[in-house]
């Protein structure tokens, strides 16, 4: 036999010569009854098995829960999968400094979307991303970012292009009180820019931006009705007329807060103008702004905090700019939703939205929260009525996943009802 | 990818059945248990982390949640059913017998101070000058390979920056430990070294097996990484083991290919007892990956049969891979559906225990470490193990008798293995192991009644009461039920010490084989059964079970 084994005889023996040492003590040699094995490979029991009773009692779970069992392990062979060949790409490609692997998506209008995303790294900080993206309701989207920063170099580029294709982009009416009608319309975008900012803290930054988008409007598909059925163009400005447009303009962030990921005390103030013109045959001209103010407070702990948001945009002509067609107007989705009502709920020229949240750890980085949301659109500031603002409360939980992205899988209760959504989108 | 996966998963099913139970005597009172039968080299596991991960961390607990079965068990305890099956490997005695997982060491034999402070293969530590053979792949650590100048094969992990000694402290500390406790440990030595005595082997700094070259710009760029002191870095080095590779045990299932291996391992008592050995040391960082077997050929022949081995304790005491430990390590599993259900329904208000406690030792080579907060029975590690799961009050308190087994020599003696160079850090480890230990006594020994190492002497039956011996109990006394004697009647005897007479009053009368249920005073705990019969003229101990 391979090990020392203390054998019984000699336990025995030493145990006697000993006196009844204590157990425990430096001296300690237990005592024993074991016997020298007849052979080299007696085993101390037959190969063990679960208790018959217990299999009876069993059995008929195992047979119910079969199905769910065989989807478990399928799950864990997956996530195995996909460690080794998703997490881990093959060696060849990290070499030259890419790193390939699947995307995905999910949205209520979408539907589950998958793809590949493409991820460079090169010096000083700069990296690239590819993500292409198809739906089964034939959205698809491809962006790109190229970017050169680093938090150790106050200047950075990035540079943007995209191209969406939503055959079935929502679109409820114009303004406030728009009818809970759910109407589709084909949206394709294709938008570049670039963007230098100065300051190597993302939220202490000030940055230009220019770019270009070409949007494109038409019937859609994959759903009904469509706005173009519903709405005439005089009711919904650029139903049926595209636009391009070159965009220029300023921007900053300032936040003097004690976590940058996960604030629990301070402030944070954003702001953005930028000025867009055609260059087509349209004769558009107009500002496109926003702002936004936040603040954290945490209560009692740094686990716990109370956190509240304020958010205006709008969009305004200039000089004798024609008519800013809809789907360049403030839109209540994405980080400007409306919690309690469907994304894309409400349009008009300007939005405020008036966010107060109670936060606090639920595990490691995951926050959960209740919130209480103020929303409201209005074709000018003077016809903001606090009255007619649409409130939505909820809950769910928060995840920082990166500088620039919370997740956060949430439950809205508003006037139409609840509404349940995971957005990946937002930063606070 | 899910339906890949469950291919693999009906594939793995119909893996074919291993060959067991043929052929080996079955002996009860033995105390080597034979699982060294000649077997071919079985496969290499390598299983994979995320899986591990998944299944130990999130699956296994939704499934545990969701066993019906196990609540209906659970519900029937008041007519005597078990929730857990009794260990499957132990003997009369309830006892572990000695086996390619687990040999009795200090338990049964308390060791030398020296043979602790040397470890299982020492005295040995690494001699420079370093030649580094390969990268080390895996884990969040940085380190490699290496041969030192007496060519010994060395695996090196570098302490996290700024915490010079306190992985491979922890490594040392807790692998000296859990080694002296019984299980197949590897020989963990700390050790420090300055950049002059690396050197790269000539084909890894070409490249070799396909990988890129490890360049001296890489060194230097992973030696960054690492803690450094008076010029000279900070590493914990573990020597490679005696044999063939033959990847990690699993704690889940039975490799199919070894016919040895023929306990479910959830139902082998040295791994649910291991859950106790563990909490000593906090050692949280547990999942099949920490461990390897390998093959030992016999001698003359392609055959042999495996050793299964416990490994890397640098996480551990107040250690974890990139620093101190979290504050919830130790507390918290890494999803804890419990502990985040109570946050959440109390909008957070809830205090857990990790917060009561002051964990911070201020020694960056201890971390985060304590006894005060320390509950034996509520500690967690990263991820519940299945044999964990199947624990039973007798596999606990089995674990605590080897953490009570320790003197504080002992402990010493292991905290000196790593060579701390702050004496505060000596100091304060000692303290808190002996704490600990003295807690996890106190917890145990009142779950099981600690009456154990029965022996019959002249015309006597002695034990001992562990509890007492460690100091976790007053002496006291004990009662006595018997089996029935001849006229059908039950005899109870009161004992001042822990000795029972067997040729006095009633006991004279009773039957062969003679049954005893001993309790020990105030202790509301299950008796301890041990069963006497005749062996020629003298009495001896049949079998000892503990509840």
């Amino acid at each position: 036999m391979f090990f020392v084994a203390l054998t019984a005889v000699a336990f025995t023996t030493r145990a006697r010569a000993q006196g009844a040492p204590r157990f425990g003590d430096s001296t300690w040699v237990a005592p024993s009854y074991c016997v020298e094995p007849l052979r080299d490979d007696a085993r101390v029991a037959a190969p063990d098995h679960e208790r018959t009773a217990e299999t009876v009692l069993r059995t008929p779970f195992r047979v119910l829960f079969f199905p769910a069992r065989l989807l478990a392990r399928g799950t864990e062979e997956a996530v195995g999968f996909a460690s080794d060949y998703v997490v881990k790409p093959p060696q060849r490609l990290e070499w030259l400094g890419v790193r390939v692997g699947p995307a995905f998506g999910v949205s209520g209008t979408s539907g589950p979307a998958a793809g590949v995303s493409i991820q460079g790294h090169g010096g000083l900080g700069s990296r690239s991303n590819l993500v292409a993206t198809w739906s089964t309701k034939d959205t698809r989207k491809i962006r790109f970012h190229a970017g050169v920063t680093d938090r150790r170099m106050p200047l950075g580029v990035d540079v943007n292009a995209s191209y969406d294709y939503l055959p079935n982009r929502r679109f409820y009416g114009m303004g406030n009180d728009a009818s809970y009608t759910k109407t589709i319309f084909l949206r394709r975008e294709n938008a570049g820019g670039i963007g230098v900012h100065f300051g190597a803290d993302p939220y202490r930054r000030v940055y230009g931006v220019a770019g270009i988008s070409d949007v494109n409007v038409g019937p859609g598909y994959s759903g009904v009705p469509r706005a173009q059925d519903v709405f005439t163009p005089d009711e919904v400005p650029g139903l049926e007329s595209d636009t391009k447009v070159i965009g220029y303009g300023l921007g900053a962030d300032f936040a003097s807060t004690d976590s940058r990921f996960d604030p629990t005390f301070g402030f944070h103030l954003r702001g953005r103008v930028l000025r867009n013109q055609s260059i087509d045959t349209h004769d558009l001209d107009y500002y496109d702004w926003s702002g936004e103010a936040r603040a954290y407070v945490p209560v009692l702990s740094r686990r716990r905090v109370i956190a509240v948001r304020y958010v205006y945009k709008g969009v305004g002509p200039i000089g004798d700019s024609e008519t800013i067609p809809f789907y360049r107007m403030p839109t209540s989705a994405n980080e400007v939703r409306f919690a309690g009502f469907k994304g894309n709920r409400f349009v008009d020229r300007e939005l405020m939205l008036a966010h107060a949240e109670y936060r606090w750890i639920a595990w490691r980085r995951l926050w959960a929260d209740v919130f209480l949301q103020y929303g409201e659109v209005a074709p000018d500031i003077e016809s903001f009525k606090a009255t007619e603002a649409h409130r939505s409360i909820g809950g769910g939980f928060r995840m920082r996943m990166s500088p620039s992205t919370s997740a956060r899988l949430e439950m809205g209760h508003g006037d139409e009802g609840n509404v349940v959504y995971l957005d990946l989108k937002g930063d606070f | 990818m899910l339906l890949v996966g469950l291919g693999l998963a009906l594939a793995a099913e119909a893996t074919a059945t291993p060959q067991r139970g043929t052929g080996a005597p079955i002996d009860s009172s033995v105390c080597i248990d034979g699982d060294t039968r000649p077997i071919p080299m079985p496969k290499v596991r390598d299983p994979n982390l995320a899986e591990n991960l998944y299944r130990e961390g999130l699956m296994d607990q939704l499934s545990t949640a969701l066993d019906i079965p196990d609540r209906i068990l659970w519900a029937l305890q008041p007519f005597g059913v078990t929730e857990n099956q009794r260990a499957a490997n132990i003997n009369k005695y309830d006892e572990v017998p000695a086996s390619s997982w687990f040999t009795p060491r200090n338990h049964v034999h308390a060791l030398r101070p020296d043979q602790i402070r040397n470890g299982p293969d020492g005295p040995i530590h690494p001699q420079p000058p370093y030649t580094i053979t390969s990268a080390k792949r895996g884990g969040v650590t940085v380190g490699w390979q290496m041969k030192d100048a007496a060519d010994h094969r060395w695996i090196v992990k570098l302490d996290p920056k700024g915490y010079p000694q306190l992985g491979s402290g922890a490594a040392v500390v807790s692998g000296r430990l859990i080694w002296a406790a019984g299980y197949n440990f590897s020989q963990d030595e700390a050790f420090s070294f300055t950049r002059d005595e690396l050197k790269i082997d000539d084909e890894l700094l070409k490249g070799k097996d396909g990988d890129k070259p490890f360049t001296e710009e890489l060194l230097d760029a992973l030696l960054r990484e690492g803690a450094t002191a008076n010029g000279r870095y900070y590493a914990a080095a573990s020597l490679y083991l005696k044999g063939k590779p033959a990847g990690p045990l699993s704690f889940a299932n039975r490799r199919d290919d070894d016919p040895n291996d023929w306990y479910h391992h959830k139902n082998r008592r040295e791994l649910r007892g291991l859950y106790v050995v563990y909490s000593w040391v906090n050692n949280w960082d547990v999942k099949d990956q920490q461990s390897l077997d390998m093959f030992h050929e016999d001698e003359g022949s392609k055959e042999g049969h495996l050793v299964h081995n416990l490994l890397d304790a640098s996480g551990s005491l107040g250690a974890a891979g990139q620093g101190p430990k979290q504050l919830p390590t130790g507390y918290e599993e890494r999803i804890d559906f419990g502990w985040t259900m109570k946050r959440i329904l109390t909008l957070g208000f809830v205090v857990e225990p990790w917060r009561k406690v002051k964990q911070e030792s201020g020694i960056p080579s201890v971390g985060n470490f304590e006894a005060e907060g320390f509950k034996p029975k509520g500690w967690k590690a990263y991820q519940t193990i299945p044999p964990w799961r199947e624990m039973t009050r007798a596999d606990a308190y089995w674990g605590a008798k080897l953490v009570a087994s320790f003197t504080d020599a002992q402990i010493m003696a292991a905290i000196d293995a790593a060579g701390y160079e702050d004496p505060t850090a000596r100091d304060y480890l000692f303290r808190v192991l002996v704490e600990r230990r003295n807690r996890i006594a106190r917890t145990w020994f009142k779950e099981v009644t600690p009456l154990d190492f029965f022996i019959v002497q002249g015309n006597a039956l002695r034990f001992r009461d562990l509890a007492v011996d460690v100091g976790a109990a007053k002496p006291r006394e004990y009662e006595v039920v018997t089996g029935k004697d001849k006229d059908g009647i039950a005899h109870t005897v009161h004992l001042t010490t822990p000795e029972l007479p067997l040729d006095e009053g009633p006991l004279a009368r009773v039957h062969n084989p003679l049954t005893l249920e001993i309790r020990a005073q105030g202790l509301d705990a299950k008796p301890v059964r041990v069963t006497l019969a005749h062996r020629g003229p003298d009495w001896a101990v049949m079998e000892v079970r503990h509840e």
